[in-house]
């Protein structure tokens, strides 16, 4: 075994890989790039190289420098983790030419099946069936165009380097043909330095379907069964399973053994995944993903195996160590994968400080990158954390995940927790028919804001607010929360005069007015015209049981400068509290000011000082968390400034362009 | 610390027929206080809130940290004076605290009758000033008045005390420090127009707020010169032109902010200079209060009874327990506050007058707050009372009560007349606070001895003219002296002329007396030098 390995990664997954090492008694160093100095997984592994600044392109994608920290921190082998530069051939050939080991498949068979096009000719030759569709990717606009023409839609583009559902149309007809091709091979260059797309036939609601398979690298290949990743936003898995429910055995088997055919054909050395998607009684093969999976973890607690660990023997030399018999399943693990995003925004990255982070500890198996005080940069994949229940039967592992999703608090940034909870209790998933665009089909139905007004929540964070600027000291009296609002009373609780708080959150602002308290701590709160009388008592570890008049409950609350994060089971809530003085001065302002949602680069400056524009005309184009987000005039007017240029970087609620409106 | 054990029956049908007479005082007190605090009419209220301008209640909230207490001083001054015209006496005045820090807030209310100064209003603003002075609280005056109410010259104008001395109050507070601050809401014109003048910063509010001296009707009178408000001393000119204020408001709302973020840059807030303990409550409810103060002025009320529910956890350390008993003294906290308590127990004797200055002495030595509560007739009088030297004993009393330098507060808790009102640390006497509880009375005499002592004098003249009186015909005499004195000496009558500062009720009174001992507390000790004692 190795004595010491190099992660080159970041978040979880670096953490996790960690772990193993830790438990075989493997050093670990890590890099990390300027934005992560802080970062959970650089405390993790003890040891860190900064190797270059927040962008990726800058630090975590620079072969050279992680070879370099590799060697100066005395590493013998390199793990890439997912994403970066797990998938580039280029780096794993350098890292052996180092040296050094690469843990992961060699170099050819990376750039073999790198190419979902070449991919696909490797499965052929295995004898896996294929989707039918074009037979090598195309960088030209004109003949992917007449490809997709030729076929029957609808049709899929793909960025031919592509994954994690970057550069991927769905066509259902040819009316912006075009622009689907342009925009699709911008992603693929921006996401993977290759504009190049490949066309296939749309599988309608197909299963996802992916066999873990390990190889030796020596012919000898085993797999660790299946998972099903069916519930994907926009090809973006949201929550995996282990093992498959409600698919047909033969067909599993059949998959099984010609992923391990393929792998044995590619002499394939490492830990891999062949995806495939299910539809009516068919399968295709979609692509190899050489790499540990995301999503690993579910395959883990069926098969009771390492899979990291898997990988370190492999790539140590110590081989598979285990054979096809030894891989045995036992009950059922379901995956959740927590992003910071926000669903009710359309999934628009959340960045920002995290004022506070939990997870259930008991009976989850918890794979974080984060924890309070970390900030979520726009810099990188915003996902979280992942959290894993395992149980005899699959309904037990959904039930439990689900309250496990009730039972984390994340603050400071939205997630997409709610909507998680929603999956996991949908009909779909509770009787395996659910397909990969499901949630894409039916998302626009589902309410997922947080905008019903909650008087209830609203007062008892108002109520969390007023106690943090009162004093817990009650030798000063004037100070005392025992005193709050003590005045010569009328012999009435009387609300104040005039609101004292601003309460805003998603569901809206609202103006929130207090009583004095009484001798037992209650206190009458109006949020707006509803009067709600609360009383809060500590419980410790930010959990306060909550007594309202005709209820009780517990809800766990952090301030964090103006704002307020509340979440009692189901529901979380983020407020953002302000005086209600600096709500009028606020109130004042009208402006065109153009501002950046989010810290990220400028792709695009549509506008220039001078032109017309009118409501919802996009003025600037800026990519962040690689997304293209597009900022719009919210008034009609003539542009009078603009304060940023193609290739910069601008900061969140930077004003990057002023319009004036008409006199 | 001894703890005093209650020997109350609440079940006791004299216990509870005191306790629904006194509910009902509570229940007079709040409504009192209710009307009070309306401010004027709902026509003008209307027009005010029209006029995009907060009520110096919501002035005052808004201004205020959230959740800070507000220790209203002088609420019911102006009661029934004036044909019942000003509220409040026309402005509001008490302390609250501004980041953490006790401000005194005096504020305007334009509602009633533009806010003029009666004489009542000199009273109260003069009184609200002291107060703050004697705590250095920063003074922060919401100007909005029309200027003096005429007729009530003579209450206004030519005497310390009045209108004027709100300016002498404002430089003398300021050249030793204590910041003055003023918000211009209105139309401040001439003797108007120097309160914001005079202070240390002012605020001042787009087109509502203006300052001069003559106004533009004036100046036309006089000079022919035609000039709008907002031109002649509006918020824009002070602000950029003459520079007579310093701060530009675009609203109530924006000039409390203001306010707040001057109030931030006033340094450092003393620490309170005692230790203070933990609160704790006392051991039995200080409502019970209500039961055990007799109804009755003829019946005493037993004052142990009472301090058993106004200390912490009802542990009073007496002094000289045996020895001139018609005085209680002796050491208590407060709301952790450590105090010495003087409460009547019956008429004072040579020995108990005695016994309170040594008491004082002590607590002057340890630097220990004092509190009177009155409950008392007066010293006692006769040949064995003067024989005893009580001339000599009440002149040591008086002597160490007005020369302790120490935090003084008085509570009338029930009558306090003649030399018992003022040995009791009365008005005059100065306190820092002067309390009254509902049940609190106060005058030369009670209203039957006032009528008794008149009745003696003319009963002494009819005699000399010959004259006889039937029992009816003495009555008729006594009954409107009787009336009069009732009359004088009530709470609400001293808070209506502002001769006390608070109207409260027993179950606010250890709250209220924390908080003035907190001020208190922050300021540096002082040393007492005793006048003569006269041995």
């Amino acid at each position: 075994m190795f004595k010491k390995i190099l992660i080159a990664n970041r978040g979880e997954i670096a953490c996790r890989i960690a772990r193993t090492c830790k438990k075989l008694g493997v050093e670990v160093s890590t890099v990390h790039s300027s934005a992560d100095r802080d970062s959970l997984h650089v405390k993790t592994a003890g040891e860190s190289i900064e190797i270059g600044g927040a962008a990726a392109a800058d630090s975590y994608l620079k072969i050279d420098a992680v070879i370099a920290a590799a060697k100066a921190t005395g590493a013998e082998a390199i793990h890439p983790g997912f994403g970066f530069l797990a998938e580039n051939p280029t780096f794993a050939q350098a890292v052996e030419d180092a040296g050094l080991v690469f843990i992961g498949p060699k170099s050819d068979t990376i750039e073999r099946l790198g190419d979902k096009a070449s991919a696909k000719q490797e499965a052929i030759k295995a004898g896996v069936p294929v989707i039918p569709g074009s037979e090598k990717p195309s960088a030209e606009a004109g003949e992917v165009a007449d490809i997709v023409k030729g076929m029957s839609l609808p049709v899929m583009l793909k960025a031919a380097a592509g994954g994690g559902g970057k550069g991927m149309r769905i066509l259902e007809s040819l009316d912006s043909l075009d622009n689907d091709i342009e925009s699709a091979m911008r992603e693929g260059l921006n996401a993977f330095g290759n504009p190049a797309l490949i066309v296939e036939k749309l599988v309608q609601k197909g299963r996802h379907i992916e066999i873990q398979i390990a190889g030796d690298g020596r012919g000898n290949v085993v797999h660790l069964y299946e998972r099903e990743c069916s519930l994907q936003r926009r090809h973006q898995k949201v929550i995996e399973e282990a093992p498959a429910a409600n698919l047909d055995a033969e067909m599993r088997d059949k998959m099984a053994s010609d992923a391990v055919r393929l792998g044995e054909s590619l002499n394939y050395r490492g830990v891999g995944t062949v995806e495939f998607i299910v539809s009516g009684g068919e399968y295709y093969f979609l692509e190899v993903n050489p790499r540990l999976q995301v999503e690993h973890p579910v395959t883990e607690q069926v098969t009771g195996l390492d899979i990291v660990e898997i990988q370190l023997n492999i790539a140590c030399g110590h081989g598979l160590g285990l054979s096809q018999e030894d891989v045995q399943l036992q009950g059922h693990s379901v995956e959740a994968r927590i992003y910071a995003e926000d669903p009710a925004a359309g999934f628009l990255p959340s960045t920002g400080k995290l004022s506070y982070v939990n997870f259930p500890q008991n009976g989850v198996r918890v794979e974080t990158g984060v924890e309070t005080n970390s900030e979520v940069t726009p810099y990188y994949d915003p996902m979280i954390a992942k959290l894993i229940t395992t149980a005899d039967t699959r309904d037990e592992a959904l039930d439990r995940l689900s309250l496990a999703l009730d039972e984390m608090s994340v603050f400071g940034v939205v997630t997409n927790r709610v909507f998680l909870k929603k999956l996991l209790n949908l009909e779909e998933t509770r009787s395996s028919t659910f397909y990969t665009v499901l949630i894409d089909d039916k998302f626009d139905e589902w309410d997922l804001s947080s905008s019903t007004r909650n008087p209830n929540i609203t007062a008892i964070a108002s109520y969390f607010w007023l106690q943090q600027q009162r004093s817990s000291n009650t030798r000063e009296p004037w100070a005392a929360w025992g005193n709050t609002g003590w005045q010569i009373s009328s012999g009435g609780e009387m609300l104040s005069p005039i609101p004292t708080l601003h309460m805003e959150s998603s569901a809206g602002a609202e103006e929130i007015r207090f009583a004095p308290m009484v001798a037992d701590g209650t206190m009458l709160i109006a949020v707006g015209e509803e009067e709600v009388r609360v009383r809060l008592v500590s419980l410790g570890n930010h959990k306060y049981q909550y007594f309202l008049e005709d209820k009780q409950g517990v809800v766990t609350l952090i301030a964090d400068d103006e704002n307020i994060y509340a979440q009692a089971q189901h529901d979380s809530y983020a407020f953002k509290a302000t005086s209600y003085l600096s709500h009028i001065s606020a109130a004042a302002e009208v402006s065109g000011d153009l501002k950046a949602p989010m810290m990220g680069t400028v792709l695009k400056v549509n506008a220039a000082v001078g032109d017309q524009v009118g409501v919802g005309d996009t003025v600037i184009v800026i990519e962040s968390m690689k997304m293209e987000l597009r900022i719009v005039s919210e008034i009609e007017g003539t542009v009078t400034s603009i304060n940023c240029s193609e290739g910069e970087t601008v900061e969140r609620h930077a004003v990057v362009a002023v319009v004036e409106p008409e006199e | 610390m001894d703890v005093i054990k209650s020997s109350v029956n609440t079940s006791d049908p004299e216990y509870q027929a005191n306790y629904e007479a006194f509910k009902q005082r509570v229940e007079d007190l709040y409504a009192r206080r209710a009307r009070a605090s309306v401010g004027g009419s709902q026509k003008a209220r209307d027009l005010h809130k029209e006029r995009g301008q907060l009520l110096p209640r919501e002035r005052i909230s808004a201004v205020l940290d959230p959740g800070s207490p507000f220790l209203e001083l002088m609420q019911l001054a102006g009661e029934g004076m004036y044909e019942d015209v000003p509220p409040s006496g026309s402005m509001v005045t008490g302390v609250g605290l501004i980041h953490g820090r006790p401000v005194m807030l005096l504020v305007n209310d334009a509602t009633i009758k533009g806010g003029c100064y009666y004489g009542v209003t000199c009273r109260k603003h003069v009184r609200a000033q002291k107060f703050a002075w004697q705590y250095r609280l920063p003074c922060i005056t919401m100007v909005q008045s029309g200027g003096a109410f005429l007729p009530d010259m003579e209450n206004i104008f030519p005497d310390d005390g009045m209108f004027g001395s709100i300016f002498y109050n404002q430089v003398r507070m300021s050249a030793e420090g204590i910041p003055q601050i003023a918000i211009v809401h209105g139309r401040s014109t001439a003797g108007g127009a120097y309160i914001p003048a005079i202070c240390d910063e002012a605020v001042i509010i787009r087109e509502q707020g203006a300052m001069y001296l003559g106004s533009p009707e004036l100046v036309y009178a006089a000079t022919g010169e035609q000039v709008d408000s907002e031109s002649l001393g509006g918020a824009q000119m002070h602000c950029s032109v003459s520079g007579v204020t310093d701060h530009i408001a675009e609203n109530d709302s924006h000039a409390m902010q203001a306010t707040r973020n001057i109030v931030a840059n006033l340094g450092t807030l003393p620490s309170v200079r005692w230790d203070v303990a933990e609160a704790k409550e006392p051991l039995y409810d200080p409502s019970e209060i209500y039961g055990i103060i007799s109804r009755d002025p003829k019946h005493p009320t037993d004052m142990r009874e009472i301090l058993a529910r106004l200390v912490d956890g009802s542990e009073f350390q007496e002094f000289k327990t045996l020895y001139g008993d018609t005085l209680i003294c002796g050491f208590a906290r407060i709301k952790g506050f450590e105090i010495g308590i003087l409460a009547n127990n019956g008429v004072m004797f040579t020995e108990s007058a005695t016994k309170g200055a040594h008491f004082m002495e002590l607590c002057t030595k340890r630097d220990i707050p004092l509190l009177f509560i009155a409950d008392v007739n007066g010293f006692m009088v006769g040949k064995e009372a003067e024989e005893s030297g009580i001339a000599a004993a009440g002149a040591r009393f008086i002597t160490a009560m007005i020369s302790a330098n120490v935090p003084r507060y008085t509570l009338i808790a029930g009558g306090s007349y003649g030399a018992g009102y003022l040995a009791m640390c009365g008005r005059p006497m100065k306190p820092d606070a002067m309390l009254m509880w509902p049940t609190g009375r106060a005058a030369i005499m009670g209203p039957d001895q006032a009528a008794t002592t008149l009745s003696l004098v003319r009963k002494a003249a009819n005699e000399r003219d010959g004259v006889t009186w039937t029992t009816e015909e003495e009555e008729a005499f006594k009954a409107p002296v009787r009336k009069t004195y009732e009359e004088f000496s009530d709470a609400y009558n001293f808070a209506s002329k502002t001769w006390c500062d608070m109207v409260i009720e027993p179950v606010e009174t250890r709250d209220t007396l924390a908080m003035l001992m907190e001020m208190a507390g922050r300021m540096p000790a002082k040393r007492t030098d005793f006048g003569v004692f006269r041995m």
